[in-house]
Parts: structure tokens; sequence; C-alpha cells
């Protein structure tokens, strides 16, 4: 059983980390030429104070002309997890920065890796790869596959995914045992055709079935009086989700730009409805560098059983933030270029750099539907009014190195 | 416990006439294929990053995975599991 004691210490936690990087860039060296290493750091922080330090790499080296080895690193050190119950450690005078989705409140690790072996060969790509996720009260592994083949002279291309999630939730403090083994089955088709020298269109389907413990119990739901009681959620999902994509080209002059328009439709057998529209106009400003801005709306329903306030005689209740209406807009910009050539080639050396932010506005207008029907506020916004925003920041800082 | 099948029949059929729609909608594209041929030699800025429909796949990555949690959304990415640290 998982409990809030580390499972490693760190520094043996550190050494393994250490172990992960030399092993693949052992890899990369002893591969053939093509091996290219992608370094990113992610920092978030939202209004609440709550943040979150992501270092990731990623490890693409050719084993041969036609197969080559992946491997996907991830780190995440988070403020805001594991919701603790407790005078000191609940709502936003605590004492505690809490995460305004888990309402969680302790600094946590979270590490994952991916490794993946691909072929490629005359337009069929074939992928499989195996995602382990650990974490204290969580732990994830996905065997998935994916195939793609380009025909029609490579003007078009048809691909195919499969994923399956065996995952385990352990809650912690005053939630232990409130959790338990969730199976998350995933497929998708994917169709992209080129229609110009500079317009290429997509289309993306994907089906989820879900089932098993599907609950976030961080979360409780509360009755008329303020009182907690316990989640009670389906314990299976079917979702469908469909996306649209337009990229079209363009030129200013001799140089380069794109606008790239996708939209994607959710829903689920909760009733849960959701819309994404995000717009990406880049821009090169040299031969090697460009620029990107970047809008995006989200907008989604409530699920059919989620209320603020509970009577008790429910079927399902649910006090989970995901689980309730509200809007976001996303705005960002992002720059990546080449590093001069008079810097010399080496391993140790970077090619490219790239570094972007992005600032995110979610409302709370679920929020705001309990107060208007004179029901009392939810514990799932007691960080904020219901005229108030939750507001988040991300910088994200990458270089590529090209082995 | 009720399962949800039974609960929330017609959301099924909902999402099965999205499918079935998106479905169509491949269709539909796939017969544009005869008349949407680009020449190899023409292909120049097709296969530049910022014609991709993923321009930086670790960042696709790492967004479609962080983006939910920190979003408080259920369907607004591709990632369908995997932990959050949260």
């Amino acid at each position: 059983m998982l409990n809030s004691a580390p499972r490693f210490p760190r520094a043996a936690r550190l050494r393994r980390i250490a172990l992960w990087i030399a092993l693949a860039l052992g890899a990369a060296q002893a591969g053939e030429s093509g091996s290219v290493l992608d370094l990113k750091y992610e920092f978030f922080r939202d209004r609440n104070k709550v943040w979150n330090h992501t270092p990731a790499f990623s490890l693409r080296t050719a084993l041969s002309r036609v197969w080559s080895l992946g491997w996907e690193q991830e780190f995440d050190v988070v403020s805001g997890a594991s919701r603790r119950l407790g005078a000191d450690k609940v709502g936003q005078f605590g004492d505690r920065n809490l995460d305004a989705v888990s309402g969680a409140s302790k600094v946590e690790l979270r590490y994952s890796e991916n490794p993946s072996l691909t072929y490629s060969n005359k337009g069929t790509v074939v992928s499989g790869s195996v995602y382990v996720s650990r974490e204290n009260d969580y732990i994830s592994m996905a065997p998935a596959g994916s195939l793609a083949m380009d025909f029609n002279d490579r003007n078009t291309t048809l691909g195919g995914s499969y994923a399956e999630f065996f995952d385990d939730f352990r809650p912690t403090g005053a939630f232990t045992g409130m959790g338990g083994k969730k199976r998350i089955r995933s497929l998708g088709g994917t169709l992209a055709q080129s229609l110009t020298p500079l317009t290429l269109v997509g289309l993306t389907g994907t089906w989820i079935n879900s089932w098993g413990f599907l609950g976030h119990p961080y979360n409780p739901p509360m009755d008329v009086s303020g009182a907690m009681m316990t989640e009670e959620v389906p314990n299976t999902k079917q979702a469908g989700a469909v996306s649209g994509q337009i990229i079209q080209g363009y030129h200013l002059g001799d140089l380069l730009g794109s606008a790239n328009l996708d939209y994607r439709r959710y829903q689920d057998s909760w009733g849960i409805k959701s819309g994404t529209a995000d717009f990406k106009v880049s821009q090169y400003y040299s031969e090697s560098g460009y620029i990107r801005l970047r809008a995006r709306y989200y907008n989604q329903t409530g699920a059919l059983f989620a209320k603020t306030a509970y009577a008790g005689t429910e079927t399902y209740r649910t006090g989970d933030i995901r689980m309730f209406p509200f809007t976001s807009f996303l705005v960002g910009a992002k720059a990546s270029d080449a590093f001069p050539d008079s810097w010399g080639k080496s391993a140790f050396l970077p090619d490219r750099w790239d570094l972007k932010f992005d600032y995110m506005l979610r409302d709370t207008r679920g929020d705001k539907v309990g107060a208007d029907a004179g029901e009392p506020r939810s514990i799932r916004y007691q960080l904020y009014g219901a005229d108030e925003y939750y507001l988040q920041g991300v910088v994200m800082a990458g270089l590529t190195f090209n082995l | 416990m009720i399962n949800s099948r039974s609960y929330f029949p017609h959301n099924l059929a909902r999402i099965a006439g999205s499918v079935l729609a998106a479905g169509a909608a491949v269709g539909m594209l796939a017969s544009l294929e005869g008349c949407a041929r680009v020449p190899q030699r023409d292909r120049e800025f097709l296969s530049d990053p910022i014609m991709q429909r993923q321009e930086d796949p670790m960042e696709s990555g790492l967004e479609s995975h962080d983006m939910p949690r920190r979003e408080g959304a259920v369907g607004g990415s591709s990632g369908s599991g995997g932990g959050c640290g949260c």
C-alpha cells in the first residue's frame, strides 16, 4: 500500500535519473547518425502561488535505416498535490497554497518514462511504446501502438492508434481507501491530406472507454448544510472526440508563415460536452528563426449529476471541479531559432533553442450557477469568489541537440 | 452501482452520431485525394516545421498531459490518463 512517505530516498532517485540520462546519451552516441535530443524545462505558476517545475527530455536515435528508438522522460515537482484535511490545511486561509483544480497542498514528485520503438519505411510508420508514471498516490502504465501510412504520392496519410492505461489511484491522508484501479482504452484514427503546396487539412477521431474507479475523492461534494459527503460517480464512461485542423501557409516576402486552426468537439456518457478552438500563427523572421502567436478558447458543460449541493439521496454526486461547466481563454507566444554556425558543431553544443509563454484565464461560472440558485458555495471553488477568475502562466524553455 | 451505460443511454447515441459524422467527413476528405495531388518537387513548404500538424511534438506531448489538470478540463486535449501530479 502506498503512503505519503517517499518510496525512494532522494539520493537514490537522483542516481536513477542520472543513470537514465547517461544510458540515453550512450544509446544516442552508439546509434547511427540522426539522433536528436530535446531538453525542455517548464515552469508553471498560478494566481494562488501554486507552482510546478517540469524538466523533461526526449531522445530519438536511429538504430538502423528503418528502426529508431525513442525515450521520453518527464519529472514533475508540484506544490499542490494530494489534498489533506485539517484545520491548517484547508482553504485559502489555511497557510497553504492549494491547487485550484485538485484542492491539494503537498509538494510532491511525479516521474514518467515512455520508451518507444519505431519502424519507418517508404511512408509506413509503425510504433510501439510503454508509458509508466509514478507519484505518491497514483501509478499508471500504458502500452500503446500506432500505424500511419502515406499513399496517393504521399499526399494522404491515414493513421490509427491504440492505448490501454492501467491506472491505480491510492489517495492518502484522510482519503485513504477511497481510490481504486482504473482502465482506460483509447482508440484513434487520423486522416491528413495536403491540398496545395501550402495547404494541409487533417481530421482525427478518438474513442475512449474508461471503467473502474473513475472518481477524484480529494474534492468531496457537500450537502445543503455545507457538510462534506462521500463522492459517488459511475464506474464506466464512454467518450468520443472529433477534431479538424487546417494549416494554411503564406509568404511575407521570401519568408514562410502559416496559420493553423484546430477545432475539437468532445462528448461523454456523463453528459459533458466541450469545444476547443486553437489558433496559431507562425512567421519566420529569418532563415532559421520564427515566432508563434497563439489564442485558445475552451468551453465545457457539466456532468448531468453535478450539483453545487446535494440532498444526500442522489445516486451520483461529485465536487470535482472538472465535472462543472466553465470557460477558459489562453494566449501565448513562442520563439525558436538556431544557434549561430560560428559556435561550431559538437554533441555538447545545442543546435536550436525555443522559448514560450502561455497565459490562461479560467472563469468560475460553475460556482455562479450555484450562487444564482441560492445554493451554498461549493468547496470546489473555495479559493475564489463566484465572480473571480483563476489565472495561470506557463513558461517553457527548450534546447535541441543534433547528436 | 448503476452502470452509466444504462444511466445515460441518450449520450451514447449522440457520441455514436458524432463518430459516424466524423467517419462521413473522413470519407469526403479521402475523396479529395484524386484532385489534390501535390508533386514531390512542390512539397518543400509542407515539410517545414511550422506547417506540421504538431510543430513541436515534445511540446505537444507535455501540453496534452499537463493542460487538462491545470485547466481542470475533461475534453480539452487528447490526454486520457496516466497520472496527474496532483
